[in-house]
């Protein structure tokens, strides 16, 4: 019964986002880029690696819709490949994030003292570093790859996420039905657990909205620097810093990876603002 | 006031202990020999011993992480590993082209977002309201580095108007410094107008709501003075908080459009160092640019208070 219930408040949300006209556009362009993504193995004329000879900077034509780098690759198909890298940092790295930042933070709010304090002050020393900064910091470390920025997005993601369920929790607590809850004999683990937690979902829901296309991005950029994913796997941050050097021979080399991501991003980006004005009605006024 | 600002420079104290604690560990966390990072990969057995005994490499973690600190409180930020130059001297001498690239870029930011932020704000839901806001999302969204691309592709490739990369000092040739500043800064302050023009309108639009500005109006006063003298000077107030997370975007946004134009400044360094497994130079310039970015917090809070009276010594 519960499930079914949690079916329909969620298909009556899924309405209202498409009542938005953000909503709307945000879903559309974000479902084309995952659906694209997702069936590159389908969709893709050519292997992503697939090197070929005497088609180096090939320019976009009907072989090769976005044209070729220069050993010859079809770019189409390396945009739709790397698309995959960025939907799966973007949505791992905040999961992660948002599962170790909640969890953190339910435990500091909940109990406060000693492990409030711990906690509270090893974020921040994270943000004491600029996004790329950190990244940097933990490429110094473990070596550059798609799992290590993947890695250092969740890191730089956690205290914000560990903020709003500590936050959460403390004004929860005080409200009356947590105190039933430990009349009739509920333990603590319980009480987070069932009647607190639900309770941090909308601000939390909002916070992941809006941290996904930064991380999508942060991702494209840490690939940029040669800190990311690593060539010859595209990513559209990779294919952009490998485009630089023959901009004049090949323009189209640097337009199609970014305008890729860049309509992913401000696709979730719209998406997102949909659905905190929807979380949040006095946002509504504003817009 | 005075005590509020004092404690809020005691509260960073803390933070920036375990920063340097943190940028320090980097070297021990990174699997390999600590004394091959600091003395460079070809550096003999003789060369490593001795920084072994300078660094203290076979005393225990605090004791290496004090003399460490010591030596950095006094100046000495180390050697790099792969030039032997010391690293101060490397960060001196690209510092220059990032304050030139950062300034630019945070003058162009602080433009460009009035200049989209005020004008819907003041006609919600009009022409101009629903252009600038696209305007803004478009800014936000756009990846900087594929900004700077489309500009190199635009004004260098097709149009031959302005050198795709190199610098030049303002101070040596102003005018050759600006045609090779114009683009990477505007890059950077489009970037970041995306965020700072939406934060603007929604103050403006918040202190137009406000009982003073009915009482302005209400007691005769032109729109025009209302407008500016009643109504953008309150709204701004907010805005100068948002400023030091716009120093960090617009540091961060730096490493990566130095990348883009070949600008010779500190983020360009700090991956050269990456590459070279260089820690000497990264730790510092990772902790350099830790301590700008405390600074520039703890300046936005000074701010803060100086022009907002009703934030008083008790907030937070």
């Amino acid at each position: 019964m519960d499930n079914d219930n949690a079916g329909r408040s969620s298909r009556a949300f899924l309405k209202r986002l498409l009542g938005i006209r953000s909503g709307r556009f945000g879903l559309l362009l974000v479902l084309l880029l995952v659906l694209l993504s997702l069936l590159a193995p389908l969709a893709v004329p050519f292997s992503p690696l697939e090197m070929n000879r005497g088609d180096e900077f090939a320019p976009p034509s009907a072989r090769y819709i976005f044209g070729t780098d220069q050993f010859g690759r079809d770019i189409f198909s390396r945009v739709l490949y790397g698309g995959r890298i960025s939907l799966l940092v973007g949505f791992g790295s905040i999961g992660v994030a948002a599962l170790i930042g909640v969890g953190s933070g339910l435990l500091a709010g909940y109990f406060l003292g000693m492990v409030d304090t711990a906690i509270m002050r090893l974020w921040d020393v994270l943000l004491a570093f600029p996004n790329i900064f950190l990244g940097i910091a933990v490429v110094a470390v473990l070596g550059p790859g798609s799992l290590v920025s993947a890695l250092a997005i969740a890191i730089m993601n956690m205290p914000h996420f560990s903020r709003i369920a500590r936050a959460a929790v403390i004004a929860e607590k005080q409200k009356e039905y947590v105190e039933a809850a430990r009349a009739v004999g509920a333990s603590s683990g319980r009480i987070v657990i069932m009647s607190i937690l639900p309770n941090t979902i909308p601000p939390l829901l909002a916070q992941i909205a809006t941290a996904i296309p930064r991380a999508i991005l942060l991702e494209a950029s840490l690939s940029f620097l040669g800190l990311g994913t690593q060539p010859p796997l595209p990513s559209w941050g990779n294919m952009l810093e490998d485009s630089r050097e023959f901009l004049r021979r090949a323009p189209w080399y640097g337009l199609f990876p970014g305008l890729a991501l860049f309509l992913l991003v401000l696709g979730l980006i719209f998406l997102s603002n949909a659905i905190r004005d929807l979380l949040d009605p006095t946002r509504q006024n504003i817009e | 006031m005075s005590v509020y600002l004092l404690r809020r420079v005691i509260e960073l104290l803390p933070v920036l202990f375990l920063a340097s604690i943190a940028v320090f560990l980097l070297l021990h966390l990174a699997p390999g020999d600590p004394s091959y990072f600091i003395a460079g990969r070809d550096a003999t057995p003789e060369v490593r011993e001795a920084v072994r005994q300078r660094m203290g490499l076979d005393k225990a973690l605090h004791v290496q992480y004090l003399i460490w600190l010591g030596d950095i409180l006094q100046g000495n930020l180390g050697d790099s590993a792969l030039s032997g130059q010391p690293v101060s001297k490397l960060i001196w001498a690209r510092l220059p082209a990032t304050l030139h690239l950062t300034v630019a870029g945070f003058i162009l930011t602080i433009l460009l977002s009035l200049l989209a932020g005020i004008p819907g704000a003041l006609r919600p839901n009009s022409k101009v309201d629903h252009l600038l806001s696209t305007y803004s999302a478009v800014a936000f969204g756009i990846p900087v580095f594929w900004l700077g691309i489309l500009f190199i592709l635009l004004f260098s490739v097709r149009l031959r108007w302005l050198p795709p990369s190199g610098y030049v000092s303002f101070l040596e040739d102003p005018v050759r410094s600006l045609r090779f500043l114009l683009m990477p800064a505007l890059t950077l302050g489009i970037a970041n107008s995306g965020v700072l023009s939406r934060f603007i309108k929604f103050s403006v639009l918040e202190t137009l709501q406000q009982d003073y500005i009915r009482t302005a109006r209400s007691k005769g006063l032109a729109e025009r003075v209302v407008i500016r003298r009643h109504a953008l000077r309150n709204a701004l107030i907010p805005v100068v908080t948002v400023a030091a997370l716009m120093v960090g975007r617009l540091l961060g946004g730096a490493v990566v459009i130095e990348v883009v134009f070949a600008w010779p400044g500190l983020g360009r360094l700090l991956l050269e160092g990456i590459n070279n497994r260089d820690y000497p130079v990264v730790q510092a310039t990772l902790l350099f640019v830790v301590l700008i970015f405390v600074i520039v917090n703890l300046i936005t809070d000074f701010l803060y208070v100086y022009l907002d009276p009703r934030v008083q010594l008790h907030r937070r």
